[in-house]
């Protein structure tokens, strides 16, 4: 059986099943104790239908295989799936249990409609964040009319992946990323023209015009080599997702955590579908690297490793993160941080990648719209502490921008601020 | 958490409650209880498992416990007459036939039943015919027969069809 099949299992009895043999048994008991046929004749339907139940289970061979969709915008999620197998006249007592993904509300009850071999089924569900999850396939049971015996069914399921994020990562493809600040000791250069600014050296391809090889360069190597120009580059982007825990509420960091995975998904997705290459590291402890790289093999790799980041048991030091991105990737490159940490100001990554030579920009998600309500106070010192709150985070982040950007995301649905600040990054610069 | 079901052909239609409702009530009535205590003991555990069934999603297995109690309250207070054995068995299957027909499954529970109940009623019947032919202090032998007589059919019933993996083992238990 394959990793997305599930094994027809042996019939078990249901709660029902032994709720009715023990009420059958008491009867027989007191029948004996009070010398009466009549609490006999009242367990003896009790006491034998369980088991004619379970001899009229049909056998191992049902089984029914899972095709579902998700469909939807933004936070509505509309799904729609078909079991379909050998069912026989089983369909009609198979029992669907679906799960769903955690975070969300139903809009939509689970609507089955019966055929012959096949079950259709829609669901709707809105989701309160973003998010990149795996939603886990119903359960499939057979169970008997009076649900007292039951047995699950066999077939191929696989889990359905829900990805959704911000509507505006979407268009992030068209953007030319460009280091958005200088580093230090950098001059920029004012040469204008088609070339723009030496970037590096890489090999040529077989068409390469002959004035962009690097004569020098080929000669020492012995095969051809070719100048590459910042003008000519989308950019290189690094994303460091902080999976620390950062506060006390492990709950709420998972919960941010779960948010920030579904922004850096959507946006690691978009610019590799634009042929930028991207690199990817969590940093919890250590730090987990994916290189730098583009192309389709490389994009599900880099998916891959953002939706399995989970929280982390313990909080490594800034510096080590900083200190570590220099093993895989060459200094000077973008470099996205997404965090939430609300810790030590000491212990927040920014400064520490800057001065290692990682110019960075932060999108810092908060967590306010998440304790909104949860103080217990009255309406009007709830709507007071939600100022204080925000006025002390923002004096948190303006400590941020004296080393860096910062993208403050209060709406989980909308990254515009990010879309903006990459349109116009020049605006933006920081001393 | 788990979704919430919308079968598109509902079942729980009224007349099998109607008919557990007539069942539990002539039951009640013969058992004697004064002021007409049985009938609405009866119903009363009817009604409360129906509600339970309708209202809350929450420990559906145990439904029937309601109209289960008010049947052995019921049972263990019946003198013991020929009327009161074969009401008592008649509620019992009055009760199963309901919870067959329930309305979170698709409808057609009962039909779909009927080979389970029908064994139920086999055994009724042949403890009933036992009950009737042998003298009235043997009344206990009529129900002793009717479960060997079904041990014997189950065994048969065993035999003949395929029986690896139908029943519940210890270990699924």
């Amino acid at each position: 059986m394959s990793a997305d099949g599930v094994r027809g299992t042996g019939v078990r009895w249901t709660g029902r099943g032994y709720l009715l043999i023990v009420v059958g048994a008491f009867l027989a008991v007191a029948a004996v104790a009070s010398r009466s046929a009549v609490p006999l004749f009242v367990a003896l339907p009790l006491l034998l239908v369980p088991f004619a139940a379970a001899t009229l289970t049909p056998g191992r061979s049902m089984r029914a295989d899972l095709a579902w969709t998700a469909g939807g915008i933004g936070a509505d999620v509309d799904v729609t799936g078909e079991l379909r197998g050998s069912l026989g006249d089983g369909a009609g007592n198979v029992v669907l249990e679906l799960v769903p993904p955690l975070g969300s509300v139903p809009t939509a009850p689970l609507r089955i409609s019966r055929g012959h071999e096949v079950i259709r089924f829609t669901v709707g569900w809105r989701l309160l964040e973003p998010t990149i999850s795996t939603v886990r396939p119903p359960r499939v049971v057979w169970q008997d009319p009076l649900g007292l015996v039951e047995r699950e069914v066999g077939g191929k399921r696989p889990g359905l992946e829900l990805g959704r994020y911000p509507a505006e990562i979407h268009r992030l493809g068209a953007v030319r990323l460009d280091r958005t600040i200088t580093l230090p000791g950098e001059t920029r250069s004012r040469r204008v023209g088609a070339s723009g600014e030496f970037y590096g050296i890489r090999e040529a391809a077989p068409n390469e015009p002959w004035g962009r090889i690097n004569w020098r360069a080929s000669a020492r190597v012995g095969h051809l080599l070719a100048n590459d120009y910042q003008v000519e580059l989308t950019g290189d982007l690094l994303i460091v997702l902080d999976v620390r825990p950062c506060s006390p509420d492990r709950a709420l960091d998972a919960r941010l955590l779960g948010i920030a995975r579904a922004g850096v998904y959507g946006i690691a997705d978009a610019l590799l579908h634009s042929k930028v290459r991207v690199g990817y590291a969590a940093f919890g402890e250590f730090v987990e690297a994916v290189p730098l790289s583009t192309g389709r093999g490389h994009r599900a790799r880099v998916l891959a490793a953002i939706a399995a980041s989970r929280l982390s048991p313990v909080a490594g030091p800034a510096e080590r993160c900083a200190v570590s991105l220099k093993r895989y990737y060459r200094p000077g490159i973008t470099t996205m941080v997404v965090s939430s940490w609300t810790g030590d100001v000491a212990e927040e990554l920014v400064p520490y990648l800057r001065r290692q030579g990682f110019p960075p920009l932060l999108i810092s998600p908060s967590s306010l719209p998440m304790l909104e309500g949860t103080g217990g106070l009255a309406p009007d010192a709830e709507l007071l502490a939600r100022r204080l709150e925000l006025v002390e985070r923002q004096v948190r982040l303006s400590e941020t921008w004296r080393h860096a950007p910062v993208i403050d995301w209060n709406d989980y649905w909308s990254l515009e601020g990010l879309a903006r600040f990459l349109r116009r990054p020049a605006r933006r610069r920081v001393s | 958490m788990s979704t919430p079901v919308v079968d598109d052909r509902r079942g729980g239609s009224g007349l099998t409650f109607v008919l557990a409702v007539l069942a539990v009530s002539a039951f009640g009535l013969v058992v004697g209880l004064p002021d007409l205590l049985g009938p609405v003991i009866g119903v009363a555990g009817l009604v409360l498992s129906s509600l339970w069934r309708r209202r809350s999603t929450a420990g559906r297995s145990f439904v029937p416990l309601p109209a289960l109690v008010a049947l052995a309250v019921l049972a263990v207070s019946a003198p013991v007459v020929a009327s009161a054995e074969l009401f008592g068995s008649f509620a019992t299957l009055g009760v199963l036939l309901w919870l067959a027909d329930d309305p979170a499954r698709p409808a057609g529970g009962g039909r779909r039943a009927a080979r389970a109940l029908g064994s139920c009623v086999l055994a009724i019947g042949i403890a009933w015919s036992l009950v009737l032919l042998l003298p009235r202090p043997s009344g206990e032998v009529g129900v002793a027969g009717a479960l060997l007589a079904l041990v014997l059919l189950a065994l048969a019933y065993l035999l003949v069809r395929e029986a690896e993996g139908r029943l519940p083992s210890a270990a699924s238990a």
